[in-house]
């Protein structure tokens, strides 16, 4: 049993053909998304179409990693899965890409506690090692409550 | 604005079986129960019965699943029953979309009398829900489920669903509209609580007949802040079932009928697709199908004389009272306080208890409460002069609306 906690981690992301150069992305410390070549629109999640004018062309694009948290919750119950049974409670919530506004990604805030940060709190992208080279994107906050705005 | 749908559906009959907090009675056996009670009280015969319609996924998925015990298909249920209707359909989402399945078929002529249904499994042991295999393997929660997925993006986040479902819109709302504390939500989940012990298929009404007090809510065991515990519903074991007919049929039969004036539902204008859980897009799915329904039914929210909206989780409620019209955006916290939302106020709102006052039976007690309100069935939860009562089940593209009318379209 304790040798089944050193190697607790949680879920890994598996990469599908769609997502895939998102996760190579996050493997070298880069956050993409996807720009249409037709329209000019971001997305994400990818996907194999354009969602606002549904053309084929689209293509990943490096975004800054820079945001704001658009929503987060202290979570007590542990998604029932071992790892985070045994981190509980933990942050989870969001953060809107700072190029557009339909651009949301999860995260755990790392660093931050849940009455320390607040809806449109500034925060940057790290990238962090789950297991053995697999990587997922965290934003971590830039200003605390306490050093002020 | 176009006119009017002229609809010609009507709901004539209600059944459901007893409801368990575990797997006491098997779920088919209930399923079935559910449905001779529905098809008794509208005063048919079995072979009467020419469509049925359910909604079997959720919260345990067919594919991995046992039929009459963690789900019930229509396969299933007509085995059971030994009827041979002419159309069958086991539709995706919530009852609110089985709903409108029913109502279509019956008005295109496909079936002169339909069984809806809806049955819920609940394994009773904490092992609740589609995260099972989570336990054992990582296959669950991988992300390896193809292009649509989102999985890959949440679940290495320990995105807790549903809850945290409900947890980040109710977040994001108390940010963007400086209201909704717990201590105004306290007024819904109170009020709800004490509506469902009218109810006496209610899961509390039978098993816990006891007042939830304000200060239990606010010092209730937190599952993602701000949801607590009383702020989701409790799951059960248990199966509802409706007959659904013509209007024409329906003056012969037993009971008085709700006439189906406006339907809306299988809304998808969501553009960005980034994650269920934010409250924007939550709030456009449902004004959408709003629009959808007022136009339909030719009525407004303000002719509505009772509500039903999906409280699965409480904060749902609020958003479909905002998106609906019932009130405006980013006032439901105020307007739900001062009795205004009770059986005796301006707009009665799950006056039958719905999922947190009755159980997790997706929406059953919902469409229940308006049809049996219309008809004025609804016994000591009776709402006077309830003529017109607007139902709406489930969220997002999940989702179904009705309007129900006591008098003939």
């Amino acid at each position: 049993m304790a040798q089944n906690i050193t190697t607790l981690h949680p879920p890994l992301p598996v990469p599908d053909p769609v997502s895939a150069p998102f996760w190579e992305g996050v493997g070298r410390g880069v956050l993409l998304v996807q720009r249409c070549g037709n329209c000019g629109r971001l997305q994400f999640p990818f996907d194999l179409r354009c969602k606002s004018c549904d053309s084929t062309e689209v293509a990943p694009y490096e975004v800054s990693g820079r945001g704001a948290v658009f929503s987060y919750t202290e979570t007590v119950s542990g998604a029932r899965h071992p790892y985070f049974e045994g981190i509980s409670p933990y942050l989870v919530g969001q953060v809107q890409l700072a190029e557009q506004d339909d651009l949301i990604l999860m995260s755990n805030f790392p660093g931050s506690t849940y009455n320390e940060l607040w809806v449109g709190a500034p925060v940057r992208v790290e990238f962090h090692e789950l297991a053995r080279g697999v990587f997922i994107p965290q934003f971590r906050a830039t200003e605390s409550i306490e050093t002020g705005q | 604005m176009r006119a009017a749908t002229r609809h010609t559906a009507a709901f004539a009959g209600f059944g459901q079986s007893r409801v368990f907090r575990g797997p006491d009675e098997p779920l088919g056996k209930l399923a079935t129960e559910a449905s001779l009670a529905a098809i008794a009280d509208a005063g048919l015969d079995l072979d009467q019965i020419d469509g049925v319609v359910c909604t079997p996924d959720a919260p345990f998925s067919r594919a991995k699943s046992k039929d009459g015990v963690a789900f019930v298909s229509t396969r299933y249920l007509v085995e059971a029953l030994g009827i041979r209707p002419a159309w069958t359909a086991d539709v995706s989402g919530t009852i609110g979309n089985s709903m409108l399945e029913a109502i279509r078929a019956v008005e295109c002529g496909k079936s002169s009398y339909a069984l809806l249904f809806r049955a819920l499994h609940n394994p009773g042991s904490g092992a609740y829900g589609h995260t099972q295999e989570a336990k054992t393997g990582e296959v669950e929660l991988s992300g390896n489920e193809g292009t649509s997925s989102l999985e890959q993006y949440r679940a290495p986040y320990g995105v807790y669903p549903p809850a945290d479902a409900a947890a980040l819109p109710w977040s994001r709302y108390q940010a963007k509209y400086g209201s909704g504390t717990r201590e105004q939500m306290a007024a819904f989940v109170t009020q709800t609580r004490r509506n469902g012990l009218m109810y006496e298929g209610g899961y509390w009404a039978q098993h816990k007949p006891v007042e939830l007090t304000v200060e239990e809510y606010l010092n209730a065991r937190m599952v993602s802040r701000p949801v607590s515990i009383f702020d989701c519903d409790i799951p059960v074991q248990g199966a509802g079932a409706f007959i659904v007919t013509t209007a024409e049929r329906a003056a012969d039969l037993k009971h008085p009928a709700a006439y189906v004036h406006g339907i809306a539902g299988d809304i998808r204008t969501r553009k960005s697709v980034t994650v269920d859980e934010a409250l924007e897009e939550q709030w456009a799915d449902n004004a959408e199908l709003g629009r959808r329904l007022w136009a339909d039914s030719g009525w407004s929210p303000d002719d509505m004389d009772v509500a039903d909206l999906y409280d699965g989780f409480s904060i749902m409620t609020m958003i479909w009272l905002e998106a609906l019209g019932l009130c405006g955006e980013g006032e439901a916290f105020d307007f739900i306080q001062d009795g205004r939302i009770a059986p005796t106020g301006s707009l009665p709102l799950n006056a039958s208890g719905g999922n947190l006052g009755g159980g997790r039976l997706h929406g059953v007690n919902h469409l229940m409460d308006g049809m049996l309100q219309v008809t004025g069935r609804a016994g000591h939860r009776q709402v006077e002069g309830a003529n017109l009562a607007v139902v709406a089940v489930g969220m997002g593209w999940a989702s179904g609306a009705v309007v129900l009318g006591k008098d003939r379209r």
